[in-house]
């Protein structure tokens, strides 16, 4: 009995904690009072579909969703209207221009960018600015 | 001679500890809503997440539970300090598993894929740590079917904690975005380096302190039914000298290893500090250690940390008797006690229910006969399979047998019982069922894992 004791109130603990780390989800998360509209991106054309696939090869969904998808950290929906092409080109790469704005762990993370073939990074820069 | 403790009312007490665990759980968590935050992720995102931070705050939490702090856990019984290891730690696993889940279904493009070679260093490292405490519960949970030795256990079980808790931190402070802001990750960073330390502390350091107090085997004496009493005593010029302790208190014991090697057994001590300079455990041969028993020479190296637990009398003062239920080799603690209150000179009344399979292994047999004369105690055989000419109790600790011996008024008596878990069950449902409230009874659990 001693033992059905301590489940039940594990039990309780387990409960509470539950309960509060949804509490902790909802106050970060206040509904919203209008309907913000979820970007939907136009039919890709090639070009779009080029710098997609660059933004797929490089695993940017980890840290950055489009439409609803990949990490809510920092999502990109609306970028192309917040930045300009050079900003955009700026960020992806972590230029120093841009380092203050960066977390150190971004700015490590996006690296390697720097080293994408030109091409590659002028397509994903292109489909990034298209997001609007 | 123990004087008047002060009395703990047990709930009160109790709820506390547990509001500081709840507190030591949530306030890391709570604390990350403090200042800048993060951007919102959605419900779902930031719930996950906040389960994760949860899980591993418990996690964390597991190593001060068997740290063996004894202010903390002095309100509990041991039994019941184990049980919420288990209980809390199978949760915060839960937790742990729901936080992986919700990211793998919801946002799979965040989680990248399983390919150790394109998985950022702390995705591997959260990987690890799930599957790390996985292993862990599961090889606890089913230590006996799996057929581990339960030293061999003892040292998995703390490779697995130390492993998951390293990477599980790697992971948070690699990966979590609510520790962008250098107070946060430094909070969190400290709070890792806490736990780490206390296992430190607790496997290294202790462990070292032990070593300058050695004590020695004196003699090891075959008793009925398969058991020996082991008695050691300080080495001269130890610290081990200054050892202390109350009647019912239990020991981590030592034999033939270091205390660093994670060799050590708890045995409740069956003498009573009113003989000091001498400490006696009746070991029965039930497991893997306790089968070499032996063979242990006088002479021999022990080591001894504690005294540990509550199981005794000395916070009830008050109490107007005791009853004593013991199952087996549970009769050790109860022995010191029985010792301690005779040597006391107590006049109170006293009951002790012993449990045994049949006549021939009941220990202390004579003793307790001898004790009887000094002490009012009613002593109740409770043999299982007793010879024919028995007119003894006889089968389990049933509410029955106990109705049978106990007084009328019963409830304002205090209750200890000592034995395998079975026995400790039965126990407590009989007396429940006879109106004995549950805050009266205490229980020492033998052959936890």
């Amino acid at each position: 009995m001693r033992e059905l004791w301590a489940r039940r109130l594990a039990a309780v603990t387990g409960l509470l904690v539950l309960l509060l780390s949804a509490a902790f989800a909802a106050v970060q998360n206040p509904p919203l009072p209008a309907a913000s509209a979820a970007v939907s991106s136009a039919a890709p054309d090639s070009a779009d579909a080029r710098g997609r696939a660059v933004f797929d090869a490089n695993d940017c969904a980890r840290c950055h969703s489009i439409a609803g998808e990949g990490s809510p950290r920092s999502p990109l929906d609306g970028v192309g209207s917040r930045l300009s092409i050079e900003e955009i080109r700026q960020f992806v790469i972590a230029d120093e221009a841009v380092q203050d704005d960066l977390a150190p762990r971004a700015i490590a993370a996006k690296r390697p960018y720097a080293e994408l073939p030109a091409a590659e990074l002028d397509a994903l820069v292109a489909y990034l600015a298209g997001l609007k | 001679m123990a004087g008047q403790v002060a009395r703990r009312p047990f709930l009160q007490s109790g709820a506390f500890w547990l509001g500081i665990y709840v507190c030591l759980v949530v306030a890391p968590l709570a604390l990350l809503l403090i200042g800048e935050r993060p951007r919102a992720g959605g419900f779902w995102w930031d719930f996950a997440l906040a389960m994760g931070y949860a899980g591993l705050a418990m996690m964390g939490l597991q190593f001060a539970l068997t740290a063996r702090f004894k202010r903390a856990t002095a309100p509990f019984g041991i039994d019941l300090i184990y049980y919420f290891h288990r209980h809390l730690a199978s949760i915060a696993v839960a937790l742990l598993v729901a936080h992986a889940l919700v990211l793998l279904l919801r946002y799979p493009q965040a989680l990248g894929g399983f390919d150790p070679r394109r998985t950022p260093a702390h995705m591997a490292a959260g990987w690890i740590a799930l599957l790390a405490f996985l292993a862990l519960i599961a090889s606890s949970l089913m230590r006996k079917q799996l057929h581990i030795e339960y030293d061999r256990w003892r040292r998995l079980h703390v490779v697995l904690a130390v492993l998951g808790l390293v990477t599980a931190f790697v992971h948070v402070l690699g990966s979590a975005s609510y520790l962008q802001v250098a107070w946060k990750h430094a909070l969190w960073l400290g709070l890792g380096a806490f736990w780490l330390a206390l296992v430190v502390f607790v496997r290294l350091l202790r462990p070292l302190l032990l070593t300058r107090s050695p004590w020695r085997v004196v003699e090891v004496k075959p008793e009925r039914g398969r058991s020996w009493t082991v008695a050691v005593e300080p080495e001269p010029g130890s610290r081990a000298e200054l050892f202390n302790y109350r009647p019912g208190q239990f020991v981590w014991l030592s034999l033939r290893a270091s205390p660093f090697a994670l060799r050590e057994h708890p045995f409740s001590i069956a003498s009573s500090p009113s003989r000091p300079g001498r400490l006696e455990f009746t070991v029965k041969e039930l497991g893997d250690f306790t089968q070499t028993i032996g063979s242990i020479q006088p002479g021999e190296r022990a080591y001894v940390d504690g005294p540990y637990g509550n199981f005794g009398i000395d916070r009830f003062a008050d109490a107007p008797g005791f009853v004593f239920i013991a199952g087996g080799v549970g009769i050790a603690p109860v022995m010191g006690l029985l010792r301690w209150l005779a040597d006391a000179g107590e006049i109170r009344p006293l009951w002790l229910f012993y449990g045994n399979r049949d006549w021939d292994r009941v220990v202390f047999r004579e003793e307790l006969d001898a004790l009887s004369l000094r002490l009012s105690l009613t002593l109740v055989h409770v043999l299982g399979e007793p010879p024919d000419e028995w007119s003894g109790e006889r089968g389990y600790m049933t509410a029955e047998v106990l109705n049978r011996h106990l007084p009328g008024k019963r409830d304002d008596l205090q209750y200890f019982v000592c034995g395998p878990e079975p026995m400790i069950r039965l126990a407590e449902r009989s007396l429940d069922s006879l109106g004995v409230p549950l805050a009266r009874l205490h229980s020492e659990i033998f052959d936890l894992a």
